[in-house]
């Protein structure tokens, strides 16, 4: 750790590993010595040592003003997280847990927004939105929690809804940048036993962002995140599904448009706030890439 | 990955979100950078759990996430915007602090350690405030331990009132001897 020579002319870097207790008992006895044959060193020493303040108890104020309770509560509970970030064996869900695909979503779009708000700084009228729109989502999430909470028996929700409320959640800001990578396609596939590597690239105007593994009713679903045309959020989701084979359909949930279909012992649907007719030939793309 | 190690990320998140935030305020200067920081090592960390190991350092492992999540992703994304930075001469001193009957001594080394520059600051926080070693700081910030030895110093002699380019200067002297 300290330089050759360091005994006879320690730099500034040694005393104040010395005075910091990093030394080696070597060479903190060399120095020892340096120090007691020198005045001009040890001099040196009491100026480096001037540079100390009460670092620990200054930031220790910082603590109390963390947001903690705001951010304990965007961490995910365990078997949320679970869900969210699957890269293990996946702890059964509760049937219609659509909170964990709620919460998730805030997570990302908090994460994705990339506001730089509060406390002064500067922020332009884009960020207040998007701020203004993540507060409401907040305020709706804790409502809905609630009204869970006090009528625990909910209707069976569909794994196309659980989706759709997962996707409105979304926005241009959620999905840049890329935040693909870290072998999540390659998880993404073998949890749902399709190569999805083709499916990235086959939608002309698409743009793929990321892979991520959720969870519904405790089986894995597997969702491409893509950004489409002028930037719109378009997501492709895969699901183990033992129903008939059928052919494609089109529906509207939460204001977007959804084409489903179900083959190969899979339901398939791609999402997103686009016509749909572009949403039809988008999934005609990725029908063709994925061999089933 | 047991269901142990999974508990022990998952708490020990929750132990240390005030310290991430902290030392993502310290890097960012911007509380809300900081708590989207914290936010994205939670993910990553939870993403990343299987590579933890009980019984390691789990403060570290957390900082080093958080660390690289700064260096890689959001600095530049901040400093391009120009939307997570304060103003340079905000100090770390907002709202939360300020607001409270402190010691003035306390808020002024806030105030001092703020003015550093990042690199400096980084192992101010992580040596003198977290209390990782010098080897700790080394590996969070994937840097040589000679480097913070030498941001140390740095940090150290300007909080002294040294003048920096005085400090080079007998650097530079000390090396020539050295040489000879």
């Amino acid at each position: 750790m300290v330089s050759a020579g360091m005994a006879d002319h320690p730099r500034d870097e040694d005393l104040v590993a010395y005075l910091d207790g990093e030394l080696a008992l070597a060479d903190r006895q060399a120095l020892d010595q340096a120090l007691s044959d020198s005045a001009d060193l040890r001099a040196r020493l009491e100026v480096l040592r001037g540079g100390d303040r009460p670092f620990r108890e200054s930031f220790d104020l910082l603590l109390d003003a963390a947001p903690l309770e705001r951010m304990r509560a965007a961490l995910p509970d365990p078997t949320i997280s679970a869900s969210v970030i699957s890269t293990t064996q996946t702890p059964p869900i509760p049937a219609n847990d659509w909170r964990s695909l709620g919460i998730a979503a805030m997570l990302l779009l908090a994460i994705g927004i990339g506001f730089a708000v509060g406390f002064g700084t500067r922020s332009d009228m884009g960020d207040t939105a998007l701020l203004a729109e993540l507060d409401a989502l907040e305020a709706e999430l804790e409502e809905a929690e609630a009204a869970a909470d006090a009528a625990p028996v909910a209707t069976v929700k569909g794994w196309r809804q659980a989706v759709a409320d997962y996707q409105v959640l979304f926005t241009t800001d959620s999905l840049t940048p890329d935040q693909g990578g870290d072998g999540a396609l390659a998880l993404a596939s073998s949890q749902v036993g399709l190569n999805l590597d083709p499916a990235t690239r086959a939608a002309a105007g698409l743009e793929f962002r990321r892979a991520q593994v959720l969870a519904f009713n405790s089986k894995p679903l597997v969702q491409l995140a893509y950004l489409g045309d002028d930037g719109v959020p378009v997501a492709f989701c895969i699901i183990a599904s033992n129903k008939p084979e059928a052919g494609t359909q089109y529906e509207q949930r939460n204001g977007l448009g959804i084409v489903h279909w179900i083959i190969g012992g899979y339901g398939l649907m791609v999402i997103g706030d686009l016509p749909e007719e572009r949403l039809n030939s988008i999934a005609r793309d990725l029908r063709k890439s994925i061999q089933l | 990955m047991t269901e142990a190690d999974h508990e022990t990320v998952r708490s020990g998140l929750e132990t240390h979100l005030p310290r991430l935030w902290r030392y993502g305020l310290s890097l960012s200067r911007n509380p809300s950078v900081a708590e989207e920081l914290v936010q994205a090592t939670c993910l990553r960390a939870l993403e990343r759990q299987s590579q933890f190991r009980t019984g390691t350092n789990l403060r570290a492992w957390l900082f080093t996430i958080l660390s690289s999540i700064w260096k890689n992703q959001l600095r530049a994304e901040k400093v391009r915007t120009g939307g997570g930075f304060a103003d340079p001469e905000t100090e770390l001193v907002f709202d939360g602090a300020a607001s409270m009957e402190t010691n003035n001594l306390l808020r002024r080394v806030l105030s001092e350690v703020s003015e550093l520059p990042e690199a400096q600051r980084q192992a101010v926080i992580l040596v003198y405030v977290e209390e990782f070693t010098y080897r700790e700081a080394a590996h969070i910030l994937e840097v040589p331990i000679g480097t913070i030895m030498s941001r140390l110093s740095a940090a150290r002699g300007k909080l002294a009132g040294l003048d920096s380019s005085a400090t080079n200067a007998r650097k530079t002297r000390a090396d020539e001897v050295g040489k000879n």
